[in-house]
């Protein structure tokens, strides 16, 4: 209780509630311009390990989401290769198809191994396919053709894979050798197909034809990978 | 004789009338004067003459001059100053380096290292990309700046508490020679005016001393006051003792009483701006303390796993990051080796047994380096991942900041009281002052008026004669 009351009570008491009211405005209105309500730690200490952890977690789901937009890109050329190379595979098939029929004479034979020829190299050119330099089918060696000029597989048997979530990866890259060598050796087995046109050897044609079939259903089995 | 008694009478009527007015006049001007205190002044009555047998009044006489002041009350408002001081301070300065801190801003600590495993993370996708080895190296370097720039500025500021406690000493010295003088004066001013004045005085300095330094005061009967420190006495009637700075084995500052014994250290219970200092001092050598145990423990965790993998040279056992033992935190930085050239960033887990070099998508160390965000490594028992313990040394400086602003705000509502009921007990309140103002002048008036008319008397007496 106060006995007396004076001038500069008064005067002073009035002063500090004029320095709240600016200070409080002044608070206000720094969070209408930062669009923050809170632009101090201090301003509310307890909240600065939720809000650590969410601003965390928002930066790793853009990192993922990142991740996952190239996955989408890599696997899509994956699967253009993998279906590309497919019918180039049914295409051996059905001629090795209508090469085991009989009617057809020596001379339409080696005119199919010409055919033959291109589509082993459009195969070559599928299995050496790459997407930005990165390619597509040589495991975690992606950085050089997986396949040589003799056929034989270089790059790297482990699968490439890449996080889309900290605990689920994707595969993106796979191990050429399995794809295109795993079942049967496709470029072997086309080779093989040539020699028995030009020998027009039903037996060895109808080989040709099982291990197009094989193959044919390997790549399948990596298309409905990617597919899933 | 009697009508000249009655003159005598009147004119000292005149003269405490005149001083009254004096003290109205004074307490009036200085209504808002800071730590001034109202003066009152005690009227008796002379003592009667006897005279051919009866009793003859000599009018009234100043008894005493009287300052209005409680000096419990004064006690408290100095230690209070002294609270509120600290409180100030140490948020002020805990405020300086929370900003430095900088939560949320681009290049800041705990920005820069999210940043950092973000692009860590971002090489996951393709490990032998080298835009991507060098974005790697460009956060890292970042983040290295950011943590070398809280070290700097933390010791930056260690050093300017230490060099302005240093310089302020002569300054605190002169105020505390200052209070020992004002006591002798106040008693060599004996019941004089200038007494209060005095007085006034020396208690804003005290006052001051104490928004510095804290001090506890207490007031003898005689006028004067007596000034500790922690139970020491800095100035006792017109003694005085001087304070020290020092700085101890570990080069923190200190401050100490300098006795005839030898110096008695008070650093401890400073209270004031010296206080807040203090404690702002110790704190932010608590942040670095932990800031740096944080560094030695990163840099230990992801070198050992870095020095594992291989780059793309093959070569293997390469350091990320660089420190030194004495300064972690200021000293961190990139290993030159992987600044120089980002391929020698070893995120491989073998060597490719044809080439002699790690496949380009070879991601094995990576994925641990990135495992090392979740790994519990930090805080004395291991319980923290290297985010989490970083919000804590976030945490802590936020806390200790909002406990000084907290607590400032509930020494400023003491202040305030303690102010106003000073006020009430010390200060001038106008219309009181103003009646006085109209007693004095009718009390004037009235002793000219008998003055007047005695006058008149003795005049007609004279013909008379």
């Amino acid at each position: 209780m106060l006995i007396r009351s004076t001038l500069f009570s008064r005067l002073s008491y009035m002063s500090k509630e004029n320095t709240e009211l600016s200070v409080d405005l002044a608070d206000v209105q720094k969070q209408i311009a930062t669009g923050k309500r809170l632009n101090r730690m201090s301003e509310e200490p307890w909240s600065i390990s939720q809000i650590h952890q969410l601003r965390e977690d928002t930066s790793v789901q853009s990192i993922f989401r990142r991740a996952s937009d190239e996955s989408t890109t890599l696997l899509s050329q994956t699967e253009n290769a993998l279906t590309n190379s497919m019918n180039v595979v049914s295409r051996l098939r059905e001629m090795a198809v209508t090469a085991a029929n009989d009617t057809y004479s020596q001379e339409d034979l080696d005119g199919m191994v010409q055919e033959v020829g291109t589509l082993k190299e459009r195969l070559f050119a599928l299995a050496n396919s790459d997407f930005d330099g990165r390619f597509l089918f040589a495991g975690t060696a992606y950085d050089a053709e997986p396949f040589d000029n003799t056929f034989a597989y270089v790059g790297s048997t482990n699968e490439v894979s890449i996080d889309v979530s900290k605990n689920s990866q994707v595969e993106v890259g796979f191990d050429g050798s399995d794809v295109f060598q795993g079942s049967v050796d496709i470029f072997t087995a086309i080779d093989d197909f040539v020699t028995a046109l030009g020998n027009d050897d039903g037996a060895a044609i109808q080989t040709a034809m099982n291990d197009f079939d094989s193959a044919f259903n390997k790549m399948g089995d990596y298309l409905t990978r990617i597919g899933g | 004789m009697s009508l000249l008694t009655t003159l005598h009478a009147a004119r000292r009527g005149i003269t405490v009338a005149s001083e009254g007015i004096n003290i109205v006049g004074h307490n009036t001007a200085n209504a808002t004067t800071d730590g001034y205190s109202r003066r009152e002044m005690s009227v008796t009555t002379m003592y009667p003459l006897y005279r051919n047998g009866t009793w003859l009044g000599q009018g009234p006489q100043r008894a005493s001059f009287h300052r209005s002041a409680d000096s419990f009350v004064d006690q408290n408002m100095i230690g209070t100053a002294g609270f509120q001081q600290q409180a100030k301070e140490t948020y002020d300065v805990l405020s300086l380096v929370e900003s430095k801190l900088a939560d949320s801003t681009p290049g800041s600590i705990i920005e820069s290292y999210r940043e950092f495993n973000e692009s860590l993370r971002g090489l996951s996708a393709d490990p032998g990309d080298p835009n991507l080895r060098d974005q790697v190296v460009l956060y890292a370097s970042r983040f290295t700046n950011a943590v070398n720039g809280v070290a700097e500025f933390v010791t930056d500021i260690q050093e300017s508490l230490r060099s302005d406690m240093e310089t302020s000493m002569g300054h605190i010295n002169d105020k505390i020679a200052t209070v020992a003088e004002l006591n002798r004066r106040i008693i060599a001013a004996g019941g004089s005016m200038s007494l209060g004045d005095l007085q006034d005085q020396r208690d804003l300095v005290i006052r001051e001393l104490a928004e510095i330094s804290g001090v506890t005061v207490r007031f003898s009967p005689n006028g004067q006051a007596n000034v500790f420190m922690d139970g020491h006495a800095l100035v006792q009637n017109e003694n005085h003792r001087e304070l020290q700075y020092y700085e101890d084995s570990n080069g923190d500052p200190q401050i100490a009483v300098n006795a005839d014994s030898g110096r008695i250290t008070v650093t401890d219970s400073l209270k004031g701006r010296f206080g807040g200092r203090n404690t702002a001092y110790n704190k932010i050598k608590e942040t670095q303390d932990s800031l740096n145990d944080w560094v030695t423990q990163f840099v230990s965790d992801f070198n050992t796993v870095h020095q594992a993998g291989y780059d793309q040279g093959g070569n293997t056992g390469l350091d990320f990051f660089s420190v030194n033992t004495i300064s972690p935190a200021s000293s961190l930085t990139v290993d030159a080796g992987v600044l120089a050239d980002s391929s020698t960033i070893a995120v491989a887990g073998a060597l490719n047994a044809v080439t002699g070099f790690p496949d380009a998508g070879d991601r094995d160390m990576l994925d641990q380096l990135i495992a090392l965000e979740d790994s519990a490594t930090y805080g004395a028992t291991g319980v923290y991942t290297a985010r989490q313990e970083l919000t804590n040394i976030y945490a802590v400086i936020a806390t200790e900041v909002r406990d000084a602003q907290d607590n400032f705000e509930l020494q400023s509502m003491r202040m305030e009281d303690i102010t106003e009921l000073r006020a009430s007990i010390s200060g001038v309140n106008l219309d009181e002052e103003a009646v006085k103002l109209m007693q004095y002048q009718a009390s004037y008036e009235a002793a000219s008026r008998v003055i007047s008319v005695t006058n008149n008397l003795l005049g007609q007496l004279m013909e008379i004669v």
